[in-house]
């Protein structure tokens, strides 16, 4: 019926699973990206609203607990996304090494 | 008029735009040059330039993926344009409500429009009409946020859509015109073009989606340029025969199948009187792009719902011309380039 079909549409990097794959990747850059103007909106709103100016963030430097309770996301992050190929008891046991009670 | 989107419709329409381009600009550039670099002296007809490049860059990664961002973004547009004019459709339906129009609107209640045009055409959902405020959405909005800044078709990334269409309603061939029809006209991006050019001329603008002319008439009303808006088929308008000095269209006849576009020509000559003039503003034949070139613009056929692009490509336009009775036919480039690039052509004087 209309091109709009996903039956007809053609595949453009080998395969059908590849194409799949990189239409989920463009759309969580656009999500993404939308987050990040968001996040510009925001902090342009909050220097109006004389909350934090840009600068502020940019100069913030986290103390020992700020800085600690980052490092433990950032490398809970890059373990569930790097760690995605790993067998399903190893991701189970990482994750619930998170849950703090 | 000023749409005025919500912070995500905006930032999700402005990212197409900025994937069009780099997709334009870098990644399709790199493959042009792989292609180049590789087949120093490529072949002149249209099937071997397709199978040439298509071989050659088989598994390159600047190619294949050019290839399929821009298809990606063309499915994309109405996905992300539809909702975001919905969420504004109350200032939108007041603004096409036209308070004080300048010209007119006539719309066809009983017009069947013709199953070619009907399909999916560009990958919008339903087609032209697929949805009540797809010509504002495509108008405003599409190219606003993705086409003008991502390019499109023959058009470059970053080129101006407006200004092409202004140096091409430059090139009519007098200035003294006193009826001027133009042929798919859409939401007038050449109409208003040609009102400035010919200020003093009647226009009448035939198209067939409903929603394009509702957009037309509002940005009539907002500019104060009197047009008239004309719902109809470019081959079959039912205007009055002779009634017309000059037949315009910009990008029409690709969007028609070859043995349509005789039936348009065939059109404009009775829409004319003897003496007046033709002036149609198309893709430049084949033989005047490069190899790699033609098969991008080509590639349109299957790939972004431009079904008759090919044939009409295909379609010797002189020729055509010649026999609906046209004289002094002649075609260039706007500007020395081939886009845009122009038809011109005379009904003979009685
Ligand atoms: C690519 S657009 C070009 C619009 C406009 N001339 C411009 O410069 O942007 C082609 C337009 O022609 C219209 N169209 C296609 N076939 C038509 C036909 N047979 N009669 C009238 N309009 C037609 C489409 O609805 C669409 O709005």
């Amino acid at each position: 019926m209309t091109g709009g079909d996903v039956p007809n549409r053609p595949h453009y990097l080998g395969s059908d699973r590849l194409d799949d794959l990189a239409r989920m990747i463009t759309e969580l850059t656009s999500e993404l990206w939308i987050l990040k103007d968001r996040n510009m909106v925001l902090e342009k709103l909050l220097a109006e609203a004389g909350v934090v100016t840009v600068e502020s963030i940019d100069s913030y430097q986290p103390d020992a607990e700020t800085a600690a309770h980052i490092a433990a996301e950032r490398s809970a992050l890059a373990a569930r996304i790097f760690g995605a190929v790993l067998p399903n008891d190893q991701r189970l046991e990482r994750e619930l090494g998170t849950v703090h009670p | 008029m000023d749409m005025d989107l919500r912070q995500r419709r905006r930032a999700s329409l402005e990212f197409l735009g900025s994937v069009q381009h780099f997709a334009g600009r870098t990644l399709q550039s790199a493959a042009a040059a792989q292609y180049e670099a590789a087949v120093p002296a490529p072949p002149d007809s249209l099937d071997e330039r397709r199978e040439s490049v298509h071989s050659t860059l088989d598994g390159s990664s600047v190619w294949e993926f050019d290839r399929f961002l821009t298809r990606w973004v063309a499915e994309e547009i109405y996905v992300r344009a539809l909702p975001a004019i919905e969420e504004i459709r109350g200032g939108v339906e007041k603004w096409l409500d036209v308070a004080r129009p300048s010209g007119t609107l006539t719309l066809d209640p009983d017009l069947v429009p013709p199953a070619y045009w009907e399909h999916g055409f560009h990958l919008a959902p339903g087609g032209w009409d697929g949805h009540d405020l797809m010509g504002p959405a495509i108008s405003e909005l599409v190219f606003a946020y993705v086409l003008t800044p991502g390019g499109v078709g023959a058009v470059r990334a970053g080129e101006n859509l407006n200004d092409q269409r202004s140096q091409v309603a430059g090139e009519t061939r007098r200035t003294d015109y006193e009826h001027v029809v133009e042929l798919g006209a859409s939401s007038g991006r050449f109409t208003f073009a040609l009102r400035r050019r010919l200020p003093d001329a009647r226009i009448t603008a035939v198209e067939l989606s409903e929603s394009a002319l509702r957009h037309a008439h509002a940005l009539s009303a907002d500019k104060g340029a009197r047009i008239d808006w004309w719902q109809g088929a470019a081959e079959d308008t039912k205007l009055e025969s002779g009634s017309a000095d000059l037949v315009a269209c910009y990008t029409l006849l690709h969007e028609c199948p070859a043995e349509v576009n005789l039936q348009i020509l065939a059109e404009a000559f009775r829409l004319l009187e003897p003496g007046g003039d033709l002036m149609i503003s198309e893709i430049a034949p084949y033989e005047h792009q490069n190899a790699f070139r033609a098969v991008v613009l080509d590639w349109e056929t299957e790939n972004r719902g431009e079904p008759y692009w090919r044939e009409v490509m295909a379609l010797d336009l002189h020729r055509a011309l010649a026999d609906a009775g046209f004289v002094d036919i002649e075609s260039y480039g706007v500007g020395g380039g081939v886009y845009p690039w122009v038809t011109r052509a005379t009904k003979p004087a009685a």
